[in-house]
């Protein structure tokens, strides 16, 4: 099978929603998701729980910020045995874009936290020296950073020649989650092409959520999870600014799933990985965007609400975790330049912003497991989905729904 | 005597015309000498802003080993702005100091929180119960007042009772400007508490200094860190100033002064440019900011390196031997030994013709 035919398998299987159909098929309610076992899945506030007090954007996804565009490629092949370099396939590659236009030539202002480092992020030095971004970010699993570096270098220098000719010089900002339990991992299944369709393939609009692009082999605690979104609008001294959050949730042990301070992990004690192979993944990835203007140290401060949000679902970011977060505002574009920017930037009124942010990834996070479905991987390997009638049976029981 | 005054130039850029700190418009230092009891230590502060109204004003760090302790180090890091003098004063007395700049502040300058108060390790010179004991708020409000133009060097201020080298160190500072031909002619000034620093690794514009000095190596126990102040009028980011703080290393280790034994070291960089408070009153939830283009860092960059290295030396050489002040009654007997290790100013008899002839032959062999 060549790469192109085996890119066409793999969305046809999973990735369709994102490409080609429109809002109708992402439309708020009960919808089916697509994946190898197939239940009735929803977003969080489609079973009625609201997060917080902010009011999202229109499709309550990081898309909500202006010019934001988000694309995946899943790759779903084979059932069965492992068998390295033939699969079972589990993966994928999600693009987030700060803008549509070339990042490399109209980087934006960005910042990154680690808040656990057993993980990468790409990209982070030019990041950290400049303060901006200007590539895209991308998310995986951990065997494919580099083919997806390498995918998203060439779209870069295809789009500006001039790429290492000045001072200033962003590298692809890649991120990763491991999908060893349900993936072909050492396969090498993910090709530079992959990130290259998922940056093009980037939109506005809806997001599919779960088991898609990056997140396709990933669960959290220790359901089937994957990636997740969520935005706020909020006021700040009188601005209205739009926060959106995209995770890629690999993380937490199953007694630690909180909801609204509901233990729903311990409610929900069963249905837990069925162990063919190792566990050890832990980690989150949070994308933060928004179109507040915000200088690189307020952006860091973004990433630290971040792992608050995470903290409200009850992560406790393992020792072995890679819990990495990566924040920009799309307010201003800086160009490389010699020449002075005069530009303007929050000064009060941030709470808004940082209560959109605690707030959007808590609900980001939740999204990944309500939307996504029981997977089954290499070995027979199976990830349970989160059972939406006994999770909403406990919210019930603990007074937080109707 | 300043290392220009030798006849010996280092760097590439031009200073401006003091040379020193106080050419960034608006930036004032000051120094407090204390000998009471004997001690030879003292506090310097730097006032970075020019006008009131602006003087929130962006800052960055950077730090070897963590460095030494500094209070305001959250405000700092994390909002990158601060709206205090810097103050740089011996570590026994930085609660001392600390709270004299909360009592101030209480009476007359509500903007005075958090305290910026950088501890210099002088116990080479100055036993710590001593310095606890005798530091008071009476000093650091002289300091405060002795705010003015050109900085003094030397022995003056925290620079009483530091040593580099094996010799005395002191404060030092110098400047760049940046031509105004290749842009806006902006002023990066640096002020260095030179302390710390192996004798052998004393460097002149590349000439080994310290290998011919005759001085004994430092005791184990002799303090090895530094402190850094670097301003500029340039308008920077906190993101930009962190890594305009880091190149103040650069020039360190081309004076030797920063070395693999410097346990500890703080570098602080601050834009003058300043955010403008008046605007606070306004309805606008956003402020204007200005930030210099990447283009425009390198020079600046290597402004930072060079005043900082120029610094050094101008610190050293401005040093006075230390008093025999009696000190030693009441001090340890570590303290002592310490004391005995770097009372000698550096000696200028011989290296200066060396240096010129050094850069005399480099500039023939490059022609």
């Amino acid at each position: 099978m060549d790469r192109r035919q085996f890119l066409g398998v793999g969305l046809s299987l999973a990735a369709l929603p994102v490409l080609g159909c429109g809002p109708a098929a992402l439309s708020p309610g009960l919808h089916q998701a697509v994946g190898p076992e197939t239940a009735p899945r929803a977003r969080l506030r489609d079973l009625g729980i609201r997060i917080g007090s902010l009011t999202p954007g229109p499709h309550n996804a990081i898309t909500d910020v202006p010019g934001v565009a988000v694309g995946h490629i899943t790759l779903i092949r084979g059932d069965g045995p492992l068998k390295v370099g033939h699969g079972p396939v589990r993966t994928g590659v999600t693009a987030v874009l700060a803008h549509q236009g070339d990042l490399s030539r109209e980087p934006v202002f960005a910042a990154d936290l680690t808040l656990n480092g057993n993980g990468e992020f790409t990209g982070l030095g030019p990041l950290r020296r400049t303060g901006r971004l200007g590539a895209p970010i991308l998310l995986t699993d951990t065997e494919s950073i580099g083919p997806v570096y390498d995918g998203a270098m060439g779209y870069l220098l295809e789009l500006n020649p001039e790429l290492f000719s000045g001072p200033f010089r962003p590298e692809p900002v890649v991120g990763e989650t491991w999908a060893i339990f349900l993936h072909d991992a050492a396969g090498r299944h993910v090709l530079p092409e992959h990130a290259v369709d998922a940056i093009r393939n980037a939109r506005p609009g809806p997001v599919a959520e779960g088991s898609v692009g990056g997140g396709t082999g990933m669960r959290a605690y220790r359901f089937k999870a994957g990636i997740g979104t969520a935005s706020r609008v909020a006021d700040a001294s009188g601005t209205r600014y739009t926060t959106g959050v995209l995770v890629q949730a690999n993380h937490g042990a199953r007694s630690h799933l909180t909801v609204q301070g509901v233990p729903v992990g311990v409610e929900i004690a069963d249905l837990l990985l069925e162990e063919g192979g190792g566990d050890n993944g832990k980690s989150l990835l949070a994308v933060i965007a928004t179109d507040a203007p915000l200088l690189p140290v307020q952006l860091q401060a973004l990433c630290k609400r971040a792992i608050m949000g995470m903290a409200r679902t009850g992560a406790i970011s393992t020792h072995s975790s890679g819990d990495l977060m990566v924040a920009f505002s799309t307010a201003h574009r800086l160009p490389p330049s010699t020449e002075l920017h005069h530009i303007d930037v929050v000064y009060s009124g941030i709470d808004a912003i940082y209560q959109s942010v605690v707030e959007a990834t808590e609900e980001a996070i939740l999204n990944s497991l309500t939307a996504a479905s029981t997977m089954v991987g290499r070995d027979g390997n199976r990830i349970h989905a989160l059972p939406l009638d006994r999770f909403v049976a406990v919210m019930r029981r603990y007074g937080r729904l109707k | 005597m300043r290392l220009r005054d030798l006849g010996i130039t280092t760097g590439s850029l031009s200073p401006g015309p003091a040379n020193a700190m106080s050419d960034v418009p608006g930036v004032q230092v000051g120094h407090v000498d204390i000998a009471e009891g004997g001690l030879s230590t003292g506090i310097t502060l730097v006032v970075p802003w020019a006008d009131e109204a602006r003087r929130r004003l962006f800052a960055g760090r950077w730090s070897v080993d963590g460095g030494d302790g500094m209070t305001g180090l959250g405000m700092t890091e994390d909002f990158g702005v601060i709206a205090t003098p810097v103050m740089l004063a011996p570590v026994a007395a930085v609660g001392r100091v600390y709270d004299g700049l909360i009592a101030h502040g209480q009476g007359m300058d509500p903007e005075l929180w958090p305290p910026l108060v950088v501890g210099v390790d002088d116990s080479g010179v100055n036993p710590p119960a001593l310095v606890h004991r005798l530091v008071r708020e009476e000093h650091l409000f002289r300091a405060l007042a002795a705010a003015g133009g050109h900085p003094g060097e030397g022995s003056t201020g925290i620079g009483r009772g530091l040593s580099a080298f094996g010799v005395r160190g002191g404060v030092g500072t110098a400047s760049r400007r940046l031509d105004e031909g290749n842009g806006p002619a902006y002023t990066v000034g640096a002020l260095v508490a030179v302390n710390g620093g192996e004798p052998g690794n004393l460097m002149v514009d590349g000439f080994p200094v310290g290998a011919s000095l005759a001085v004994e190596s430092l005791q184990a126990d002799q303090p090895r860190s530094l402190s850094v102040v670097v301003v500029t009028d340039a308008p920077l980011i906190p993101r930009q100033l962190d890594h305009l703080a880091s190149r103040a290393t650069v020039g360190l280790a081309r004076v030797g002064l920063f070395d693999a034994r410097t346990r500890d070291g703080v570098v602080l960089a601050l834009s003058t440019t300043g955010l403008d408070d008046a605007q606070e009153r306004g309805e606008s939830s956003t402020r204007p900011v200005s930030l210099v283009g990447d283009g425009e860092l390198p020079a600046l960059y290597a402004a930072a390196s060079e005043a900082c290295e120029e610094s050094v030396l101008n610190g050293l050489l401005q040093a006075n031997p230390l008093p025999d002040t009696g000190v030693t009654a009441l001090s340890a007997s570590a303290t002592q030994r310490r004391r005995a290790a770097a009372s000698r100013t550096l000696s200028t008899e011989d290296w200066p013709d060396e240096v010129r002839r050094f850069q005399a032959a480099r500039r023939r062999r490059r022609q």
